[in-house]
């Protein structure tokens, strides 16, 4: 065993001494060849070996040539792109940049600028940080020393890369709204600078658009990045005042989505921002820290309002989910203003309040389409109508209290999947206490204003709920 | 007879038609200059814009305008050295591009002299430069000649390099370029 551990390092050492004993030209040799034959292991590995020989005191006379240096780390950086698209590893695009680099450094091949350039914006676009703008100035500069290269004519080839250009300047500018932290003007002077710069040449008419699309969108829109920003400002904001809710981080919060609102360029972000102030006001408000409860609830109403309203306007271009979540946030921010100004009827004026609180409630209950019942399917329906038949109640007005009583019962039948028929066959424990306040204000809407028919089937059903509704607080009492 | 007169017309076309060539290389190169410093303004004009656009900005952005007027000026200067080598001489528009783009590479320098501190020197570099390369026999200095582009700093246009020294005090910190040596400036660190 031990005579072959011994063979084994005999023949390992005279590998190595082999690897060493080659010159540098033949080393040389070899990466070209395995470069061609897309080996690219092996020519990285190559590629080190030179790097490491040439470092030694005294190096082969190849290693003087900035010809041959050069081209070893330009070989040793495409093989490192081309071993990065397989393993799709930022650190090997990393090396990958750093040998172009040096390739650059040695000698200053515009083409080269370009790459390292390229591949330095697509690190930042994996890496989603779009506030690394050197890989657009290195590219640019590869670019317009091609430019001068090839004597100040744009050739075919150039416009290609001015697009590869102007396609990662774009993307760079979407990363994720968290990272976009510039403001957009440079991209967008690049992307125009670039247009100039291709339609030096004759273009087709495929690429002739392209340019013309993208300097107008550079120059009308900056890639909404302005709107982008502020989004991902106030997302950011958002967050802290998730965690520190106090007035500053509140007015920053309301600030930055006010101003991304402001430069928002599509119907869904606008509406998506409406939402968003809407959920931030009623949150500050459930916080109560700012002591303005009336004034931000006021605030969420409206914004909600706006958003509804773009909504209903141009329906076609706001996504399901986001659609959703405006009728939720608006449905709530209509049901605390009315529950606000219901619990202020104790201290004040009581009628004025009632009278608010009716008039807000009423504005969900007005249906904006031909033949609805309501503007819209909401899952707190059953709640807002049980709070307005309490003001109808408390009013006096019987047709209005009536009326809402009715739609709060059987909205709470529908959201608890029950038939007024055969109630009590079926009701359970948890049922018959979500039932009962809606069946208590019935019976006191139907003692106050005498509706006789009402109470006489209301009696046993109130019964049978509040016997199941008993079971299930003697069973958590238990 | 015959074949010496045919001779030395072809060697006189020649002569000519090589001559014809390198004014037009000469053209060429002198076109790329004026559209170059005109690009130069033009990434000088979009700086003012950001920075008036939110004054509280800077970083990448600021930092990449930098860079990117620097590559343009670098351009212009390797097209200067190239006429210099060509001839042994420069013309004054040639001269006077150089120093105007030069002038704006130090005015770009400036905006970040109190984050980087060897910028406050390399605008002093610049402006030397742009200074040494203006000195010539026309009456009127080129810092009061007429800008061939309008520069709009906010909503103020100016017109000459002059004025924009002035209004934006930057004058007198260039004048220090000249006073000190290795003092301290008002931007950043000792230098």
């Amino acid at each position: 065993m031990k005579k072959f551990c011994l063979l084994l390092l005999i023949i390992g050492f005279a590998n190595v001494g082999g690897v060493l004993a080659q010159p540098v030209s033949t080393l040389y040799d070899e990466i070209q060849q395995s470069y061609r034959n897309q080996d690219y292991g092996r020519t990285v590995d190559l590629c080190r070996q030179i790097i490491v020989r040439c470092a030694e005191s005294v190096p082969d006379v190849e290693c003087r040539f900035t010809d041959v240096m050069k081209n070893v780390y330009r070989l040793k950086g495409f093989a490192e792109y081309n071993l990065y698209l397989k393993d799709r590893s930022i650190v090997t695009l990393d090396a990958a940049i750093l040998s172009l680099k040096k390739s650059y450094e040695l000698f200053g091949d515009p083409e080269i600028a370009f790459n390292f350039g390229y591949m330095e914006s697509l690190r930042a676009i994996e890496m989603q940080d779009g506030a690394y703008l050197d890989g657009l100035v290195h590219a640019w500069q590869g670019i317009l020393g091609l430019y001068a290269k090839d004597e100040w004519t744009v050739s075919q080839e150039l416009v290609e890369k001015i697009k590869t250009f102007i396609n990662q300047s774009v993307e760079l500018t979407i990363t994720p709204a968290d990272s976009a932290v510039t403001n957009g003007i440079f991209t967008s002077f690049m992307v125009r600078l670039a247009c100039d710069l291709a339609e030096k040449a004759y273009l087709g008419s495929q690429d002739s658009l392209f340019f013309r699309v993208y300097r107008k969108r550079a120059v009308e829109d900056e890639f909404n990045l302005r709107g982008n920003e502020w989004r991902a400002r106030g997302f950011s904001a958002q967050k802290d005042l998730n965690n520190y809710p106090d007035d500053y981080n509140y007015r920053t919060t309301r600030r930055y989505l006010e101003l991304a609102y402001k430069h928002a360029k599509s119907t869904e972000r606008q509406a998506e921002m409406l939402k968003e102030l809407t959920k931030v006001a009623l949150f500050m408000e459930k916080e109560g820290i700012n002591n303005q409860p009336e004034a931000d609830l006021q605030y969420a109403r409206e914004k909600a309002q706006q958003a509804y309203k773009i909504l209903v306007d141009r329906g076609a271009d706001i996504p399901l989910s986001l659609a959703t979540e405006i009728k939720k946030v608006y449905g709530n921010s209509i049901f605390r203003l009315v529950n606000y100004y219901f619990s202020f009827a104790d201290s004040t004026n009581r009628l004025n309040a009632y009278a608010r609180a009716k008039r807000v409630g009423e504005e969900l209950l007005v249906p904006d389409g031909f033949g609805r019942r309501q503007k819209f399917q909401w899952d707190g329906y059953e709640d807002l109508y049980l709070r307005l038949s309490e003001i109808g109640y408390e009013i006096g007005e019987k047709e209005f209290a009536v009326d809402m009583v009715d739609k709060a019962w059987k909205a709470a039948l529908e959201a608890n999947a029950l038939n007024q028929g055969n109630l009590c066959a079926h009701l359970d424990s948890h049922s018959a206490s979500e039932l009962l306040p809606f069946a208590r204000v019935y019976r006191q809407i139907a003692e106050r204003f005498g509706l006789q028919p009402v109470l006489h089937w209301l009696r046993p059903i109130i019964k049978c709920i509040a016997e199941n509704a008993r079971n299930l607080t003697s069973k958590e009492g238990a | 007879m015959k074949v010496f007169f045919l001779v030395g017309l072809l060697i006189i076309i020649w002569g000519n038609s090589a001559n014809v060539r390198a004014q037009a290389i000469e053209m060429k190169l002198e076109e790329q200059m004026v559209a170059l410093e005109r690009d130069v303004v033009r990434i000088y004009n979009e700086l003012q814009k950001f920075l008036s656009d939110d004054p509280a900005r800077r970083g990448n952005e600021l930092l990449a305008f930098e860079s990117l007027i620097t590559i343009y000026v670098d351009e212009v200067l390797n097209l200067y050295d190239t006429f210099w080598r060509m001839k042994g001489t420069t013309l004054e528009s040639q001269q006077n591009i150089a120093a105007r783009c030069l002038m704006f590479r130090a005015l770009t320098y400036l905006e970040r002299a109190n984050k980087n501190s060897t910028n406050y020197a390399k605008a002093c570099e610049d402006y030397k430069k742009a200074l040494y390369l203006s000195q010539n026999k026309l009456e009127e200095p080129l810092l009061s000649s007429k800008l061939p582009h309008e520069v709009w700093v906010g909503k103020k246009l100016y017109t000459r390099l002059a004025d924009l020294l002035d209004s934006r005090s930057k004058n007198f910190q260039m004048i220090e370029c000249f006073r000190m040596t290795n003092g301290v400036s008002q931007f950043g660190d000792g230098k």
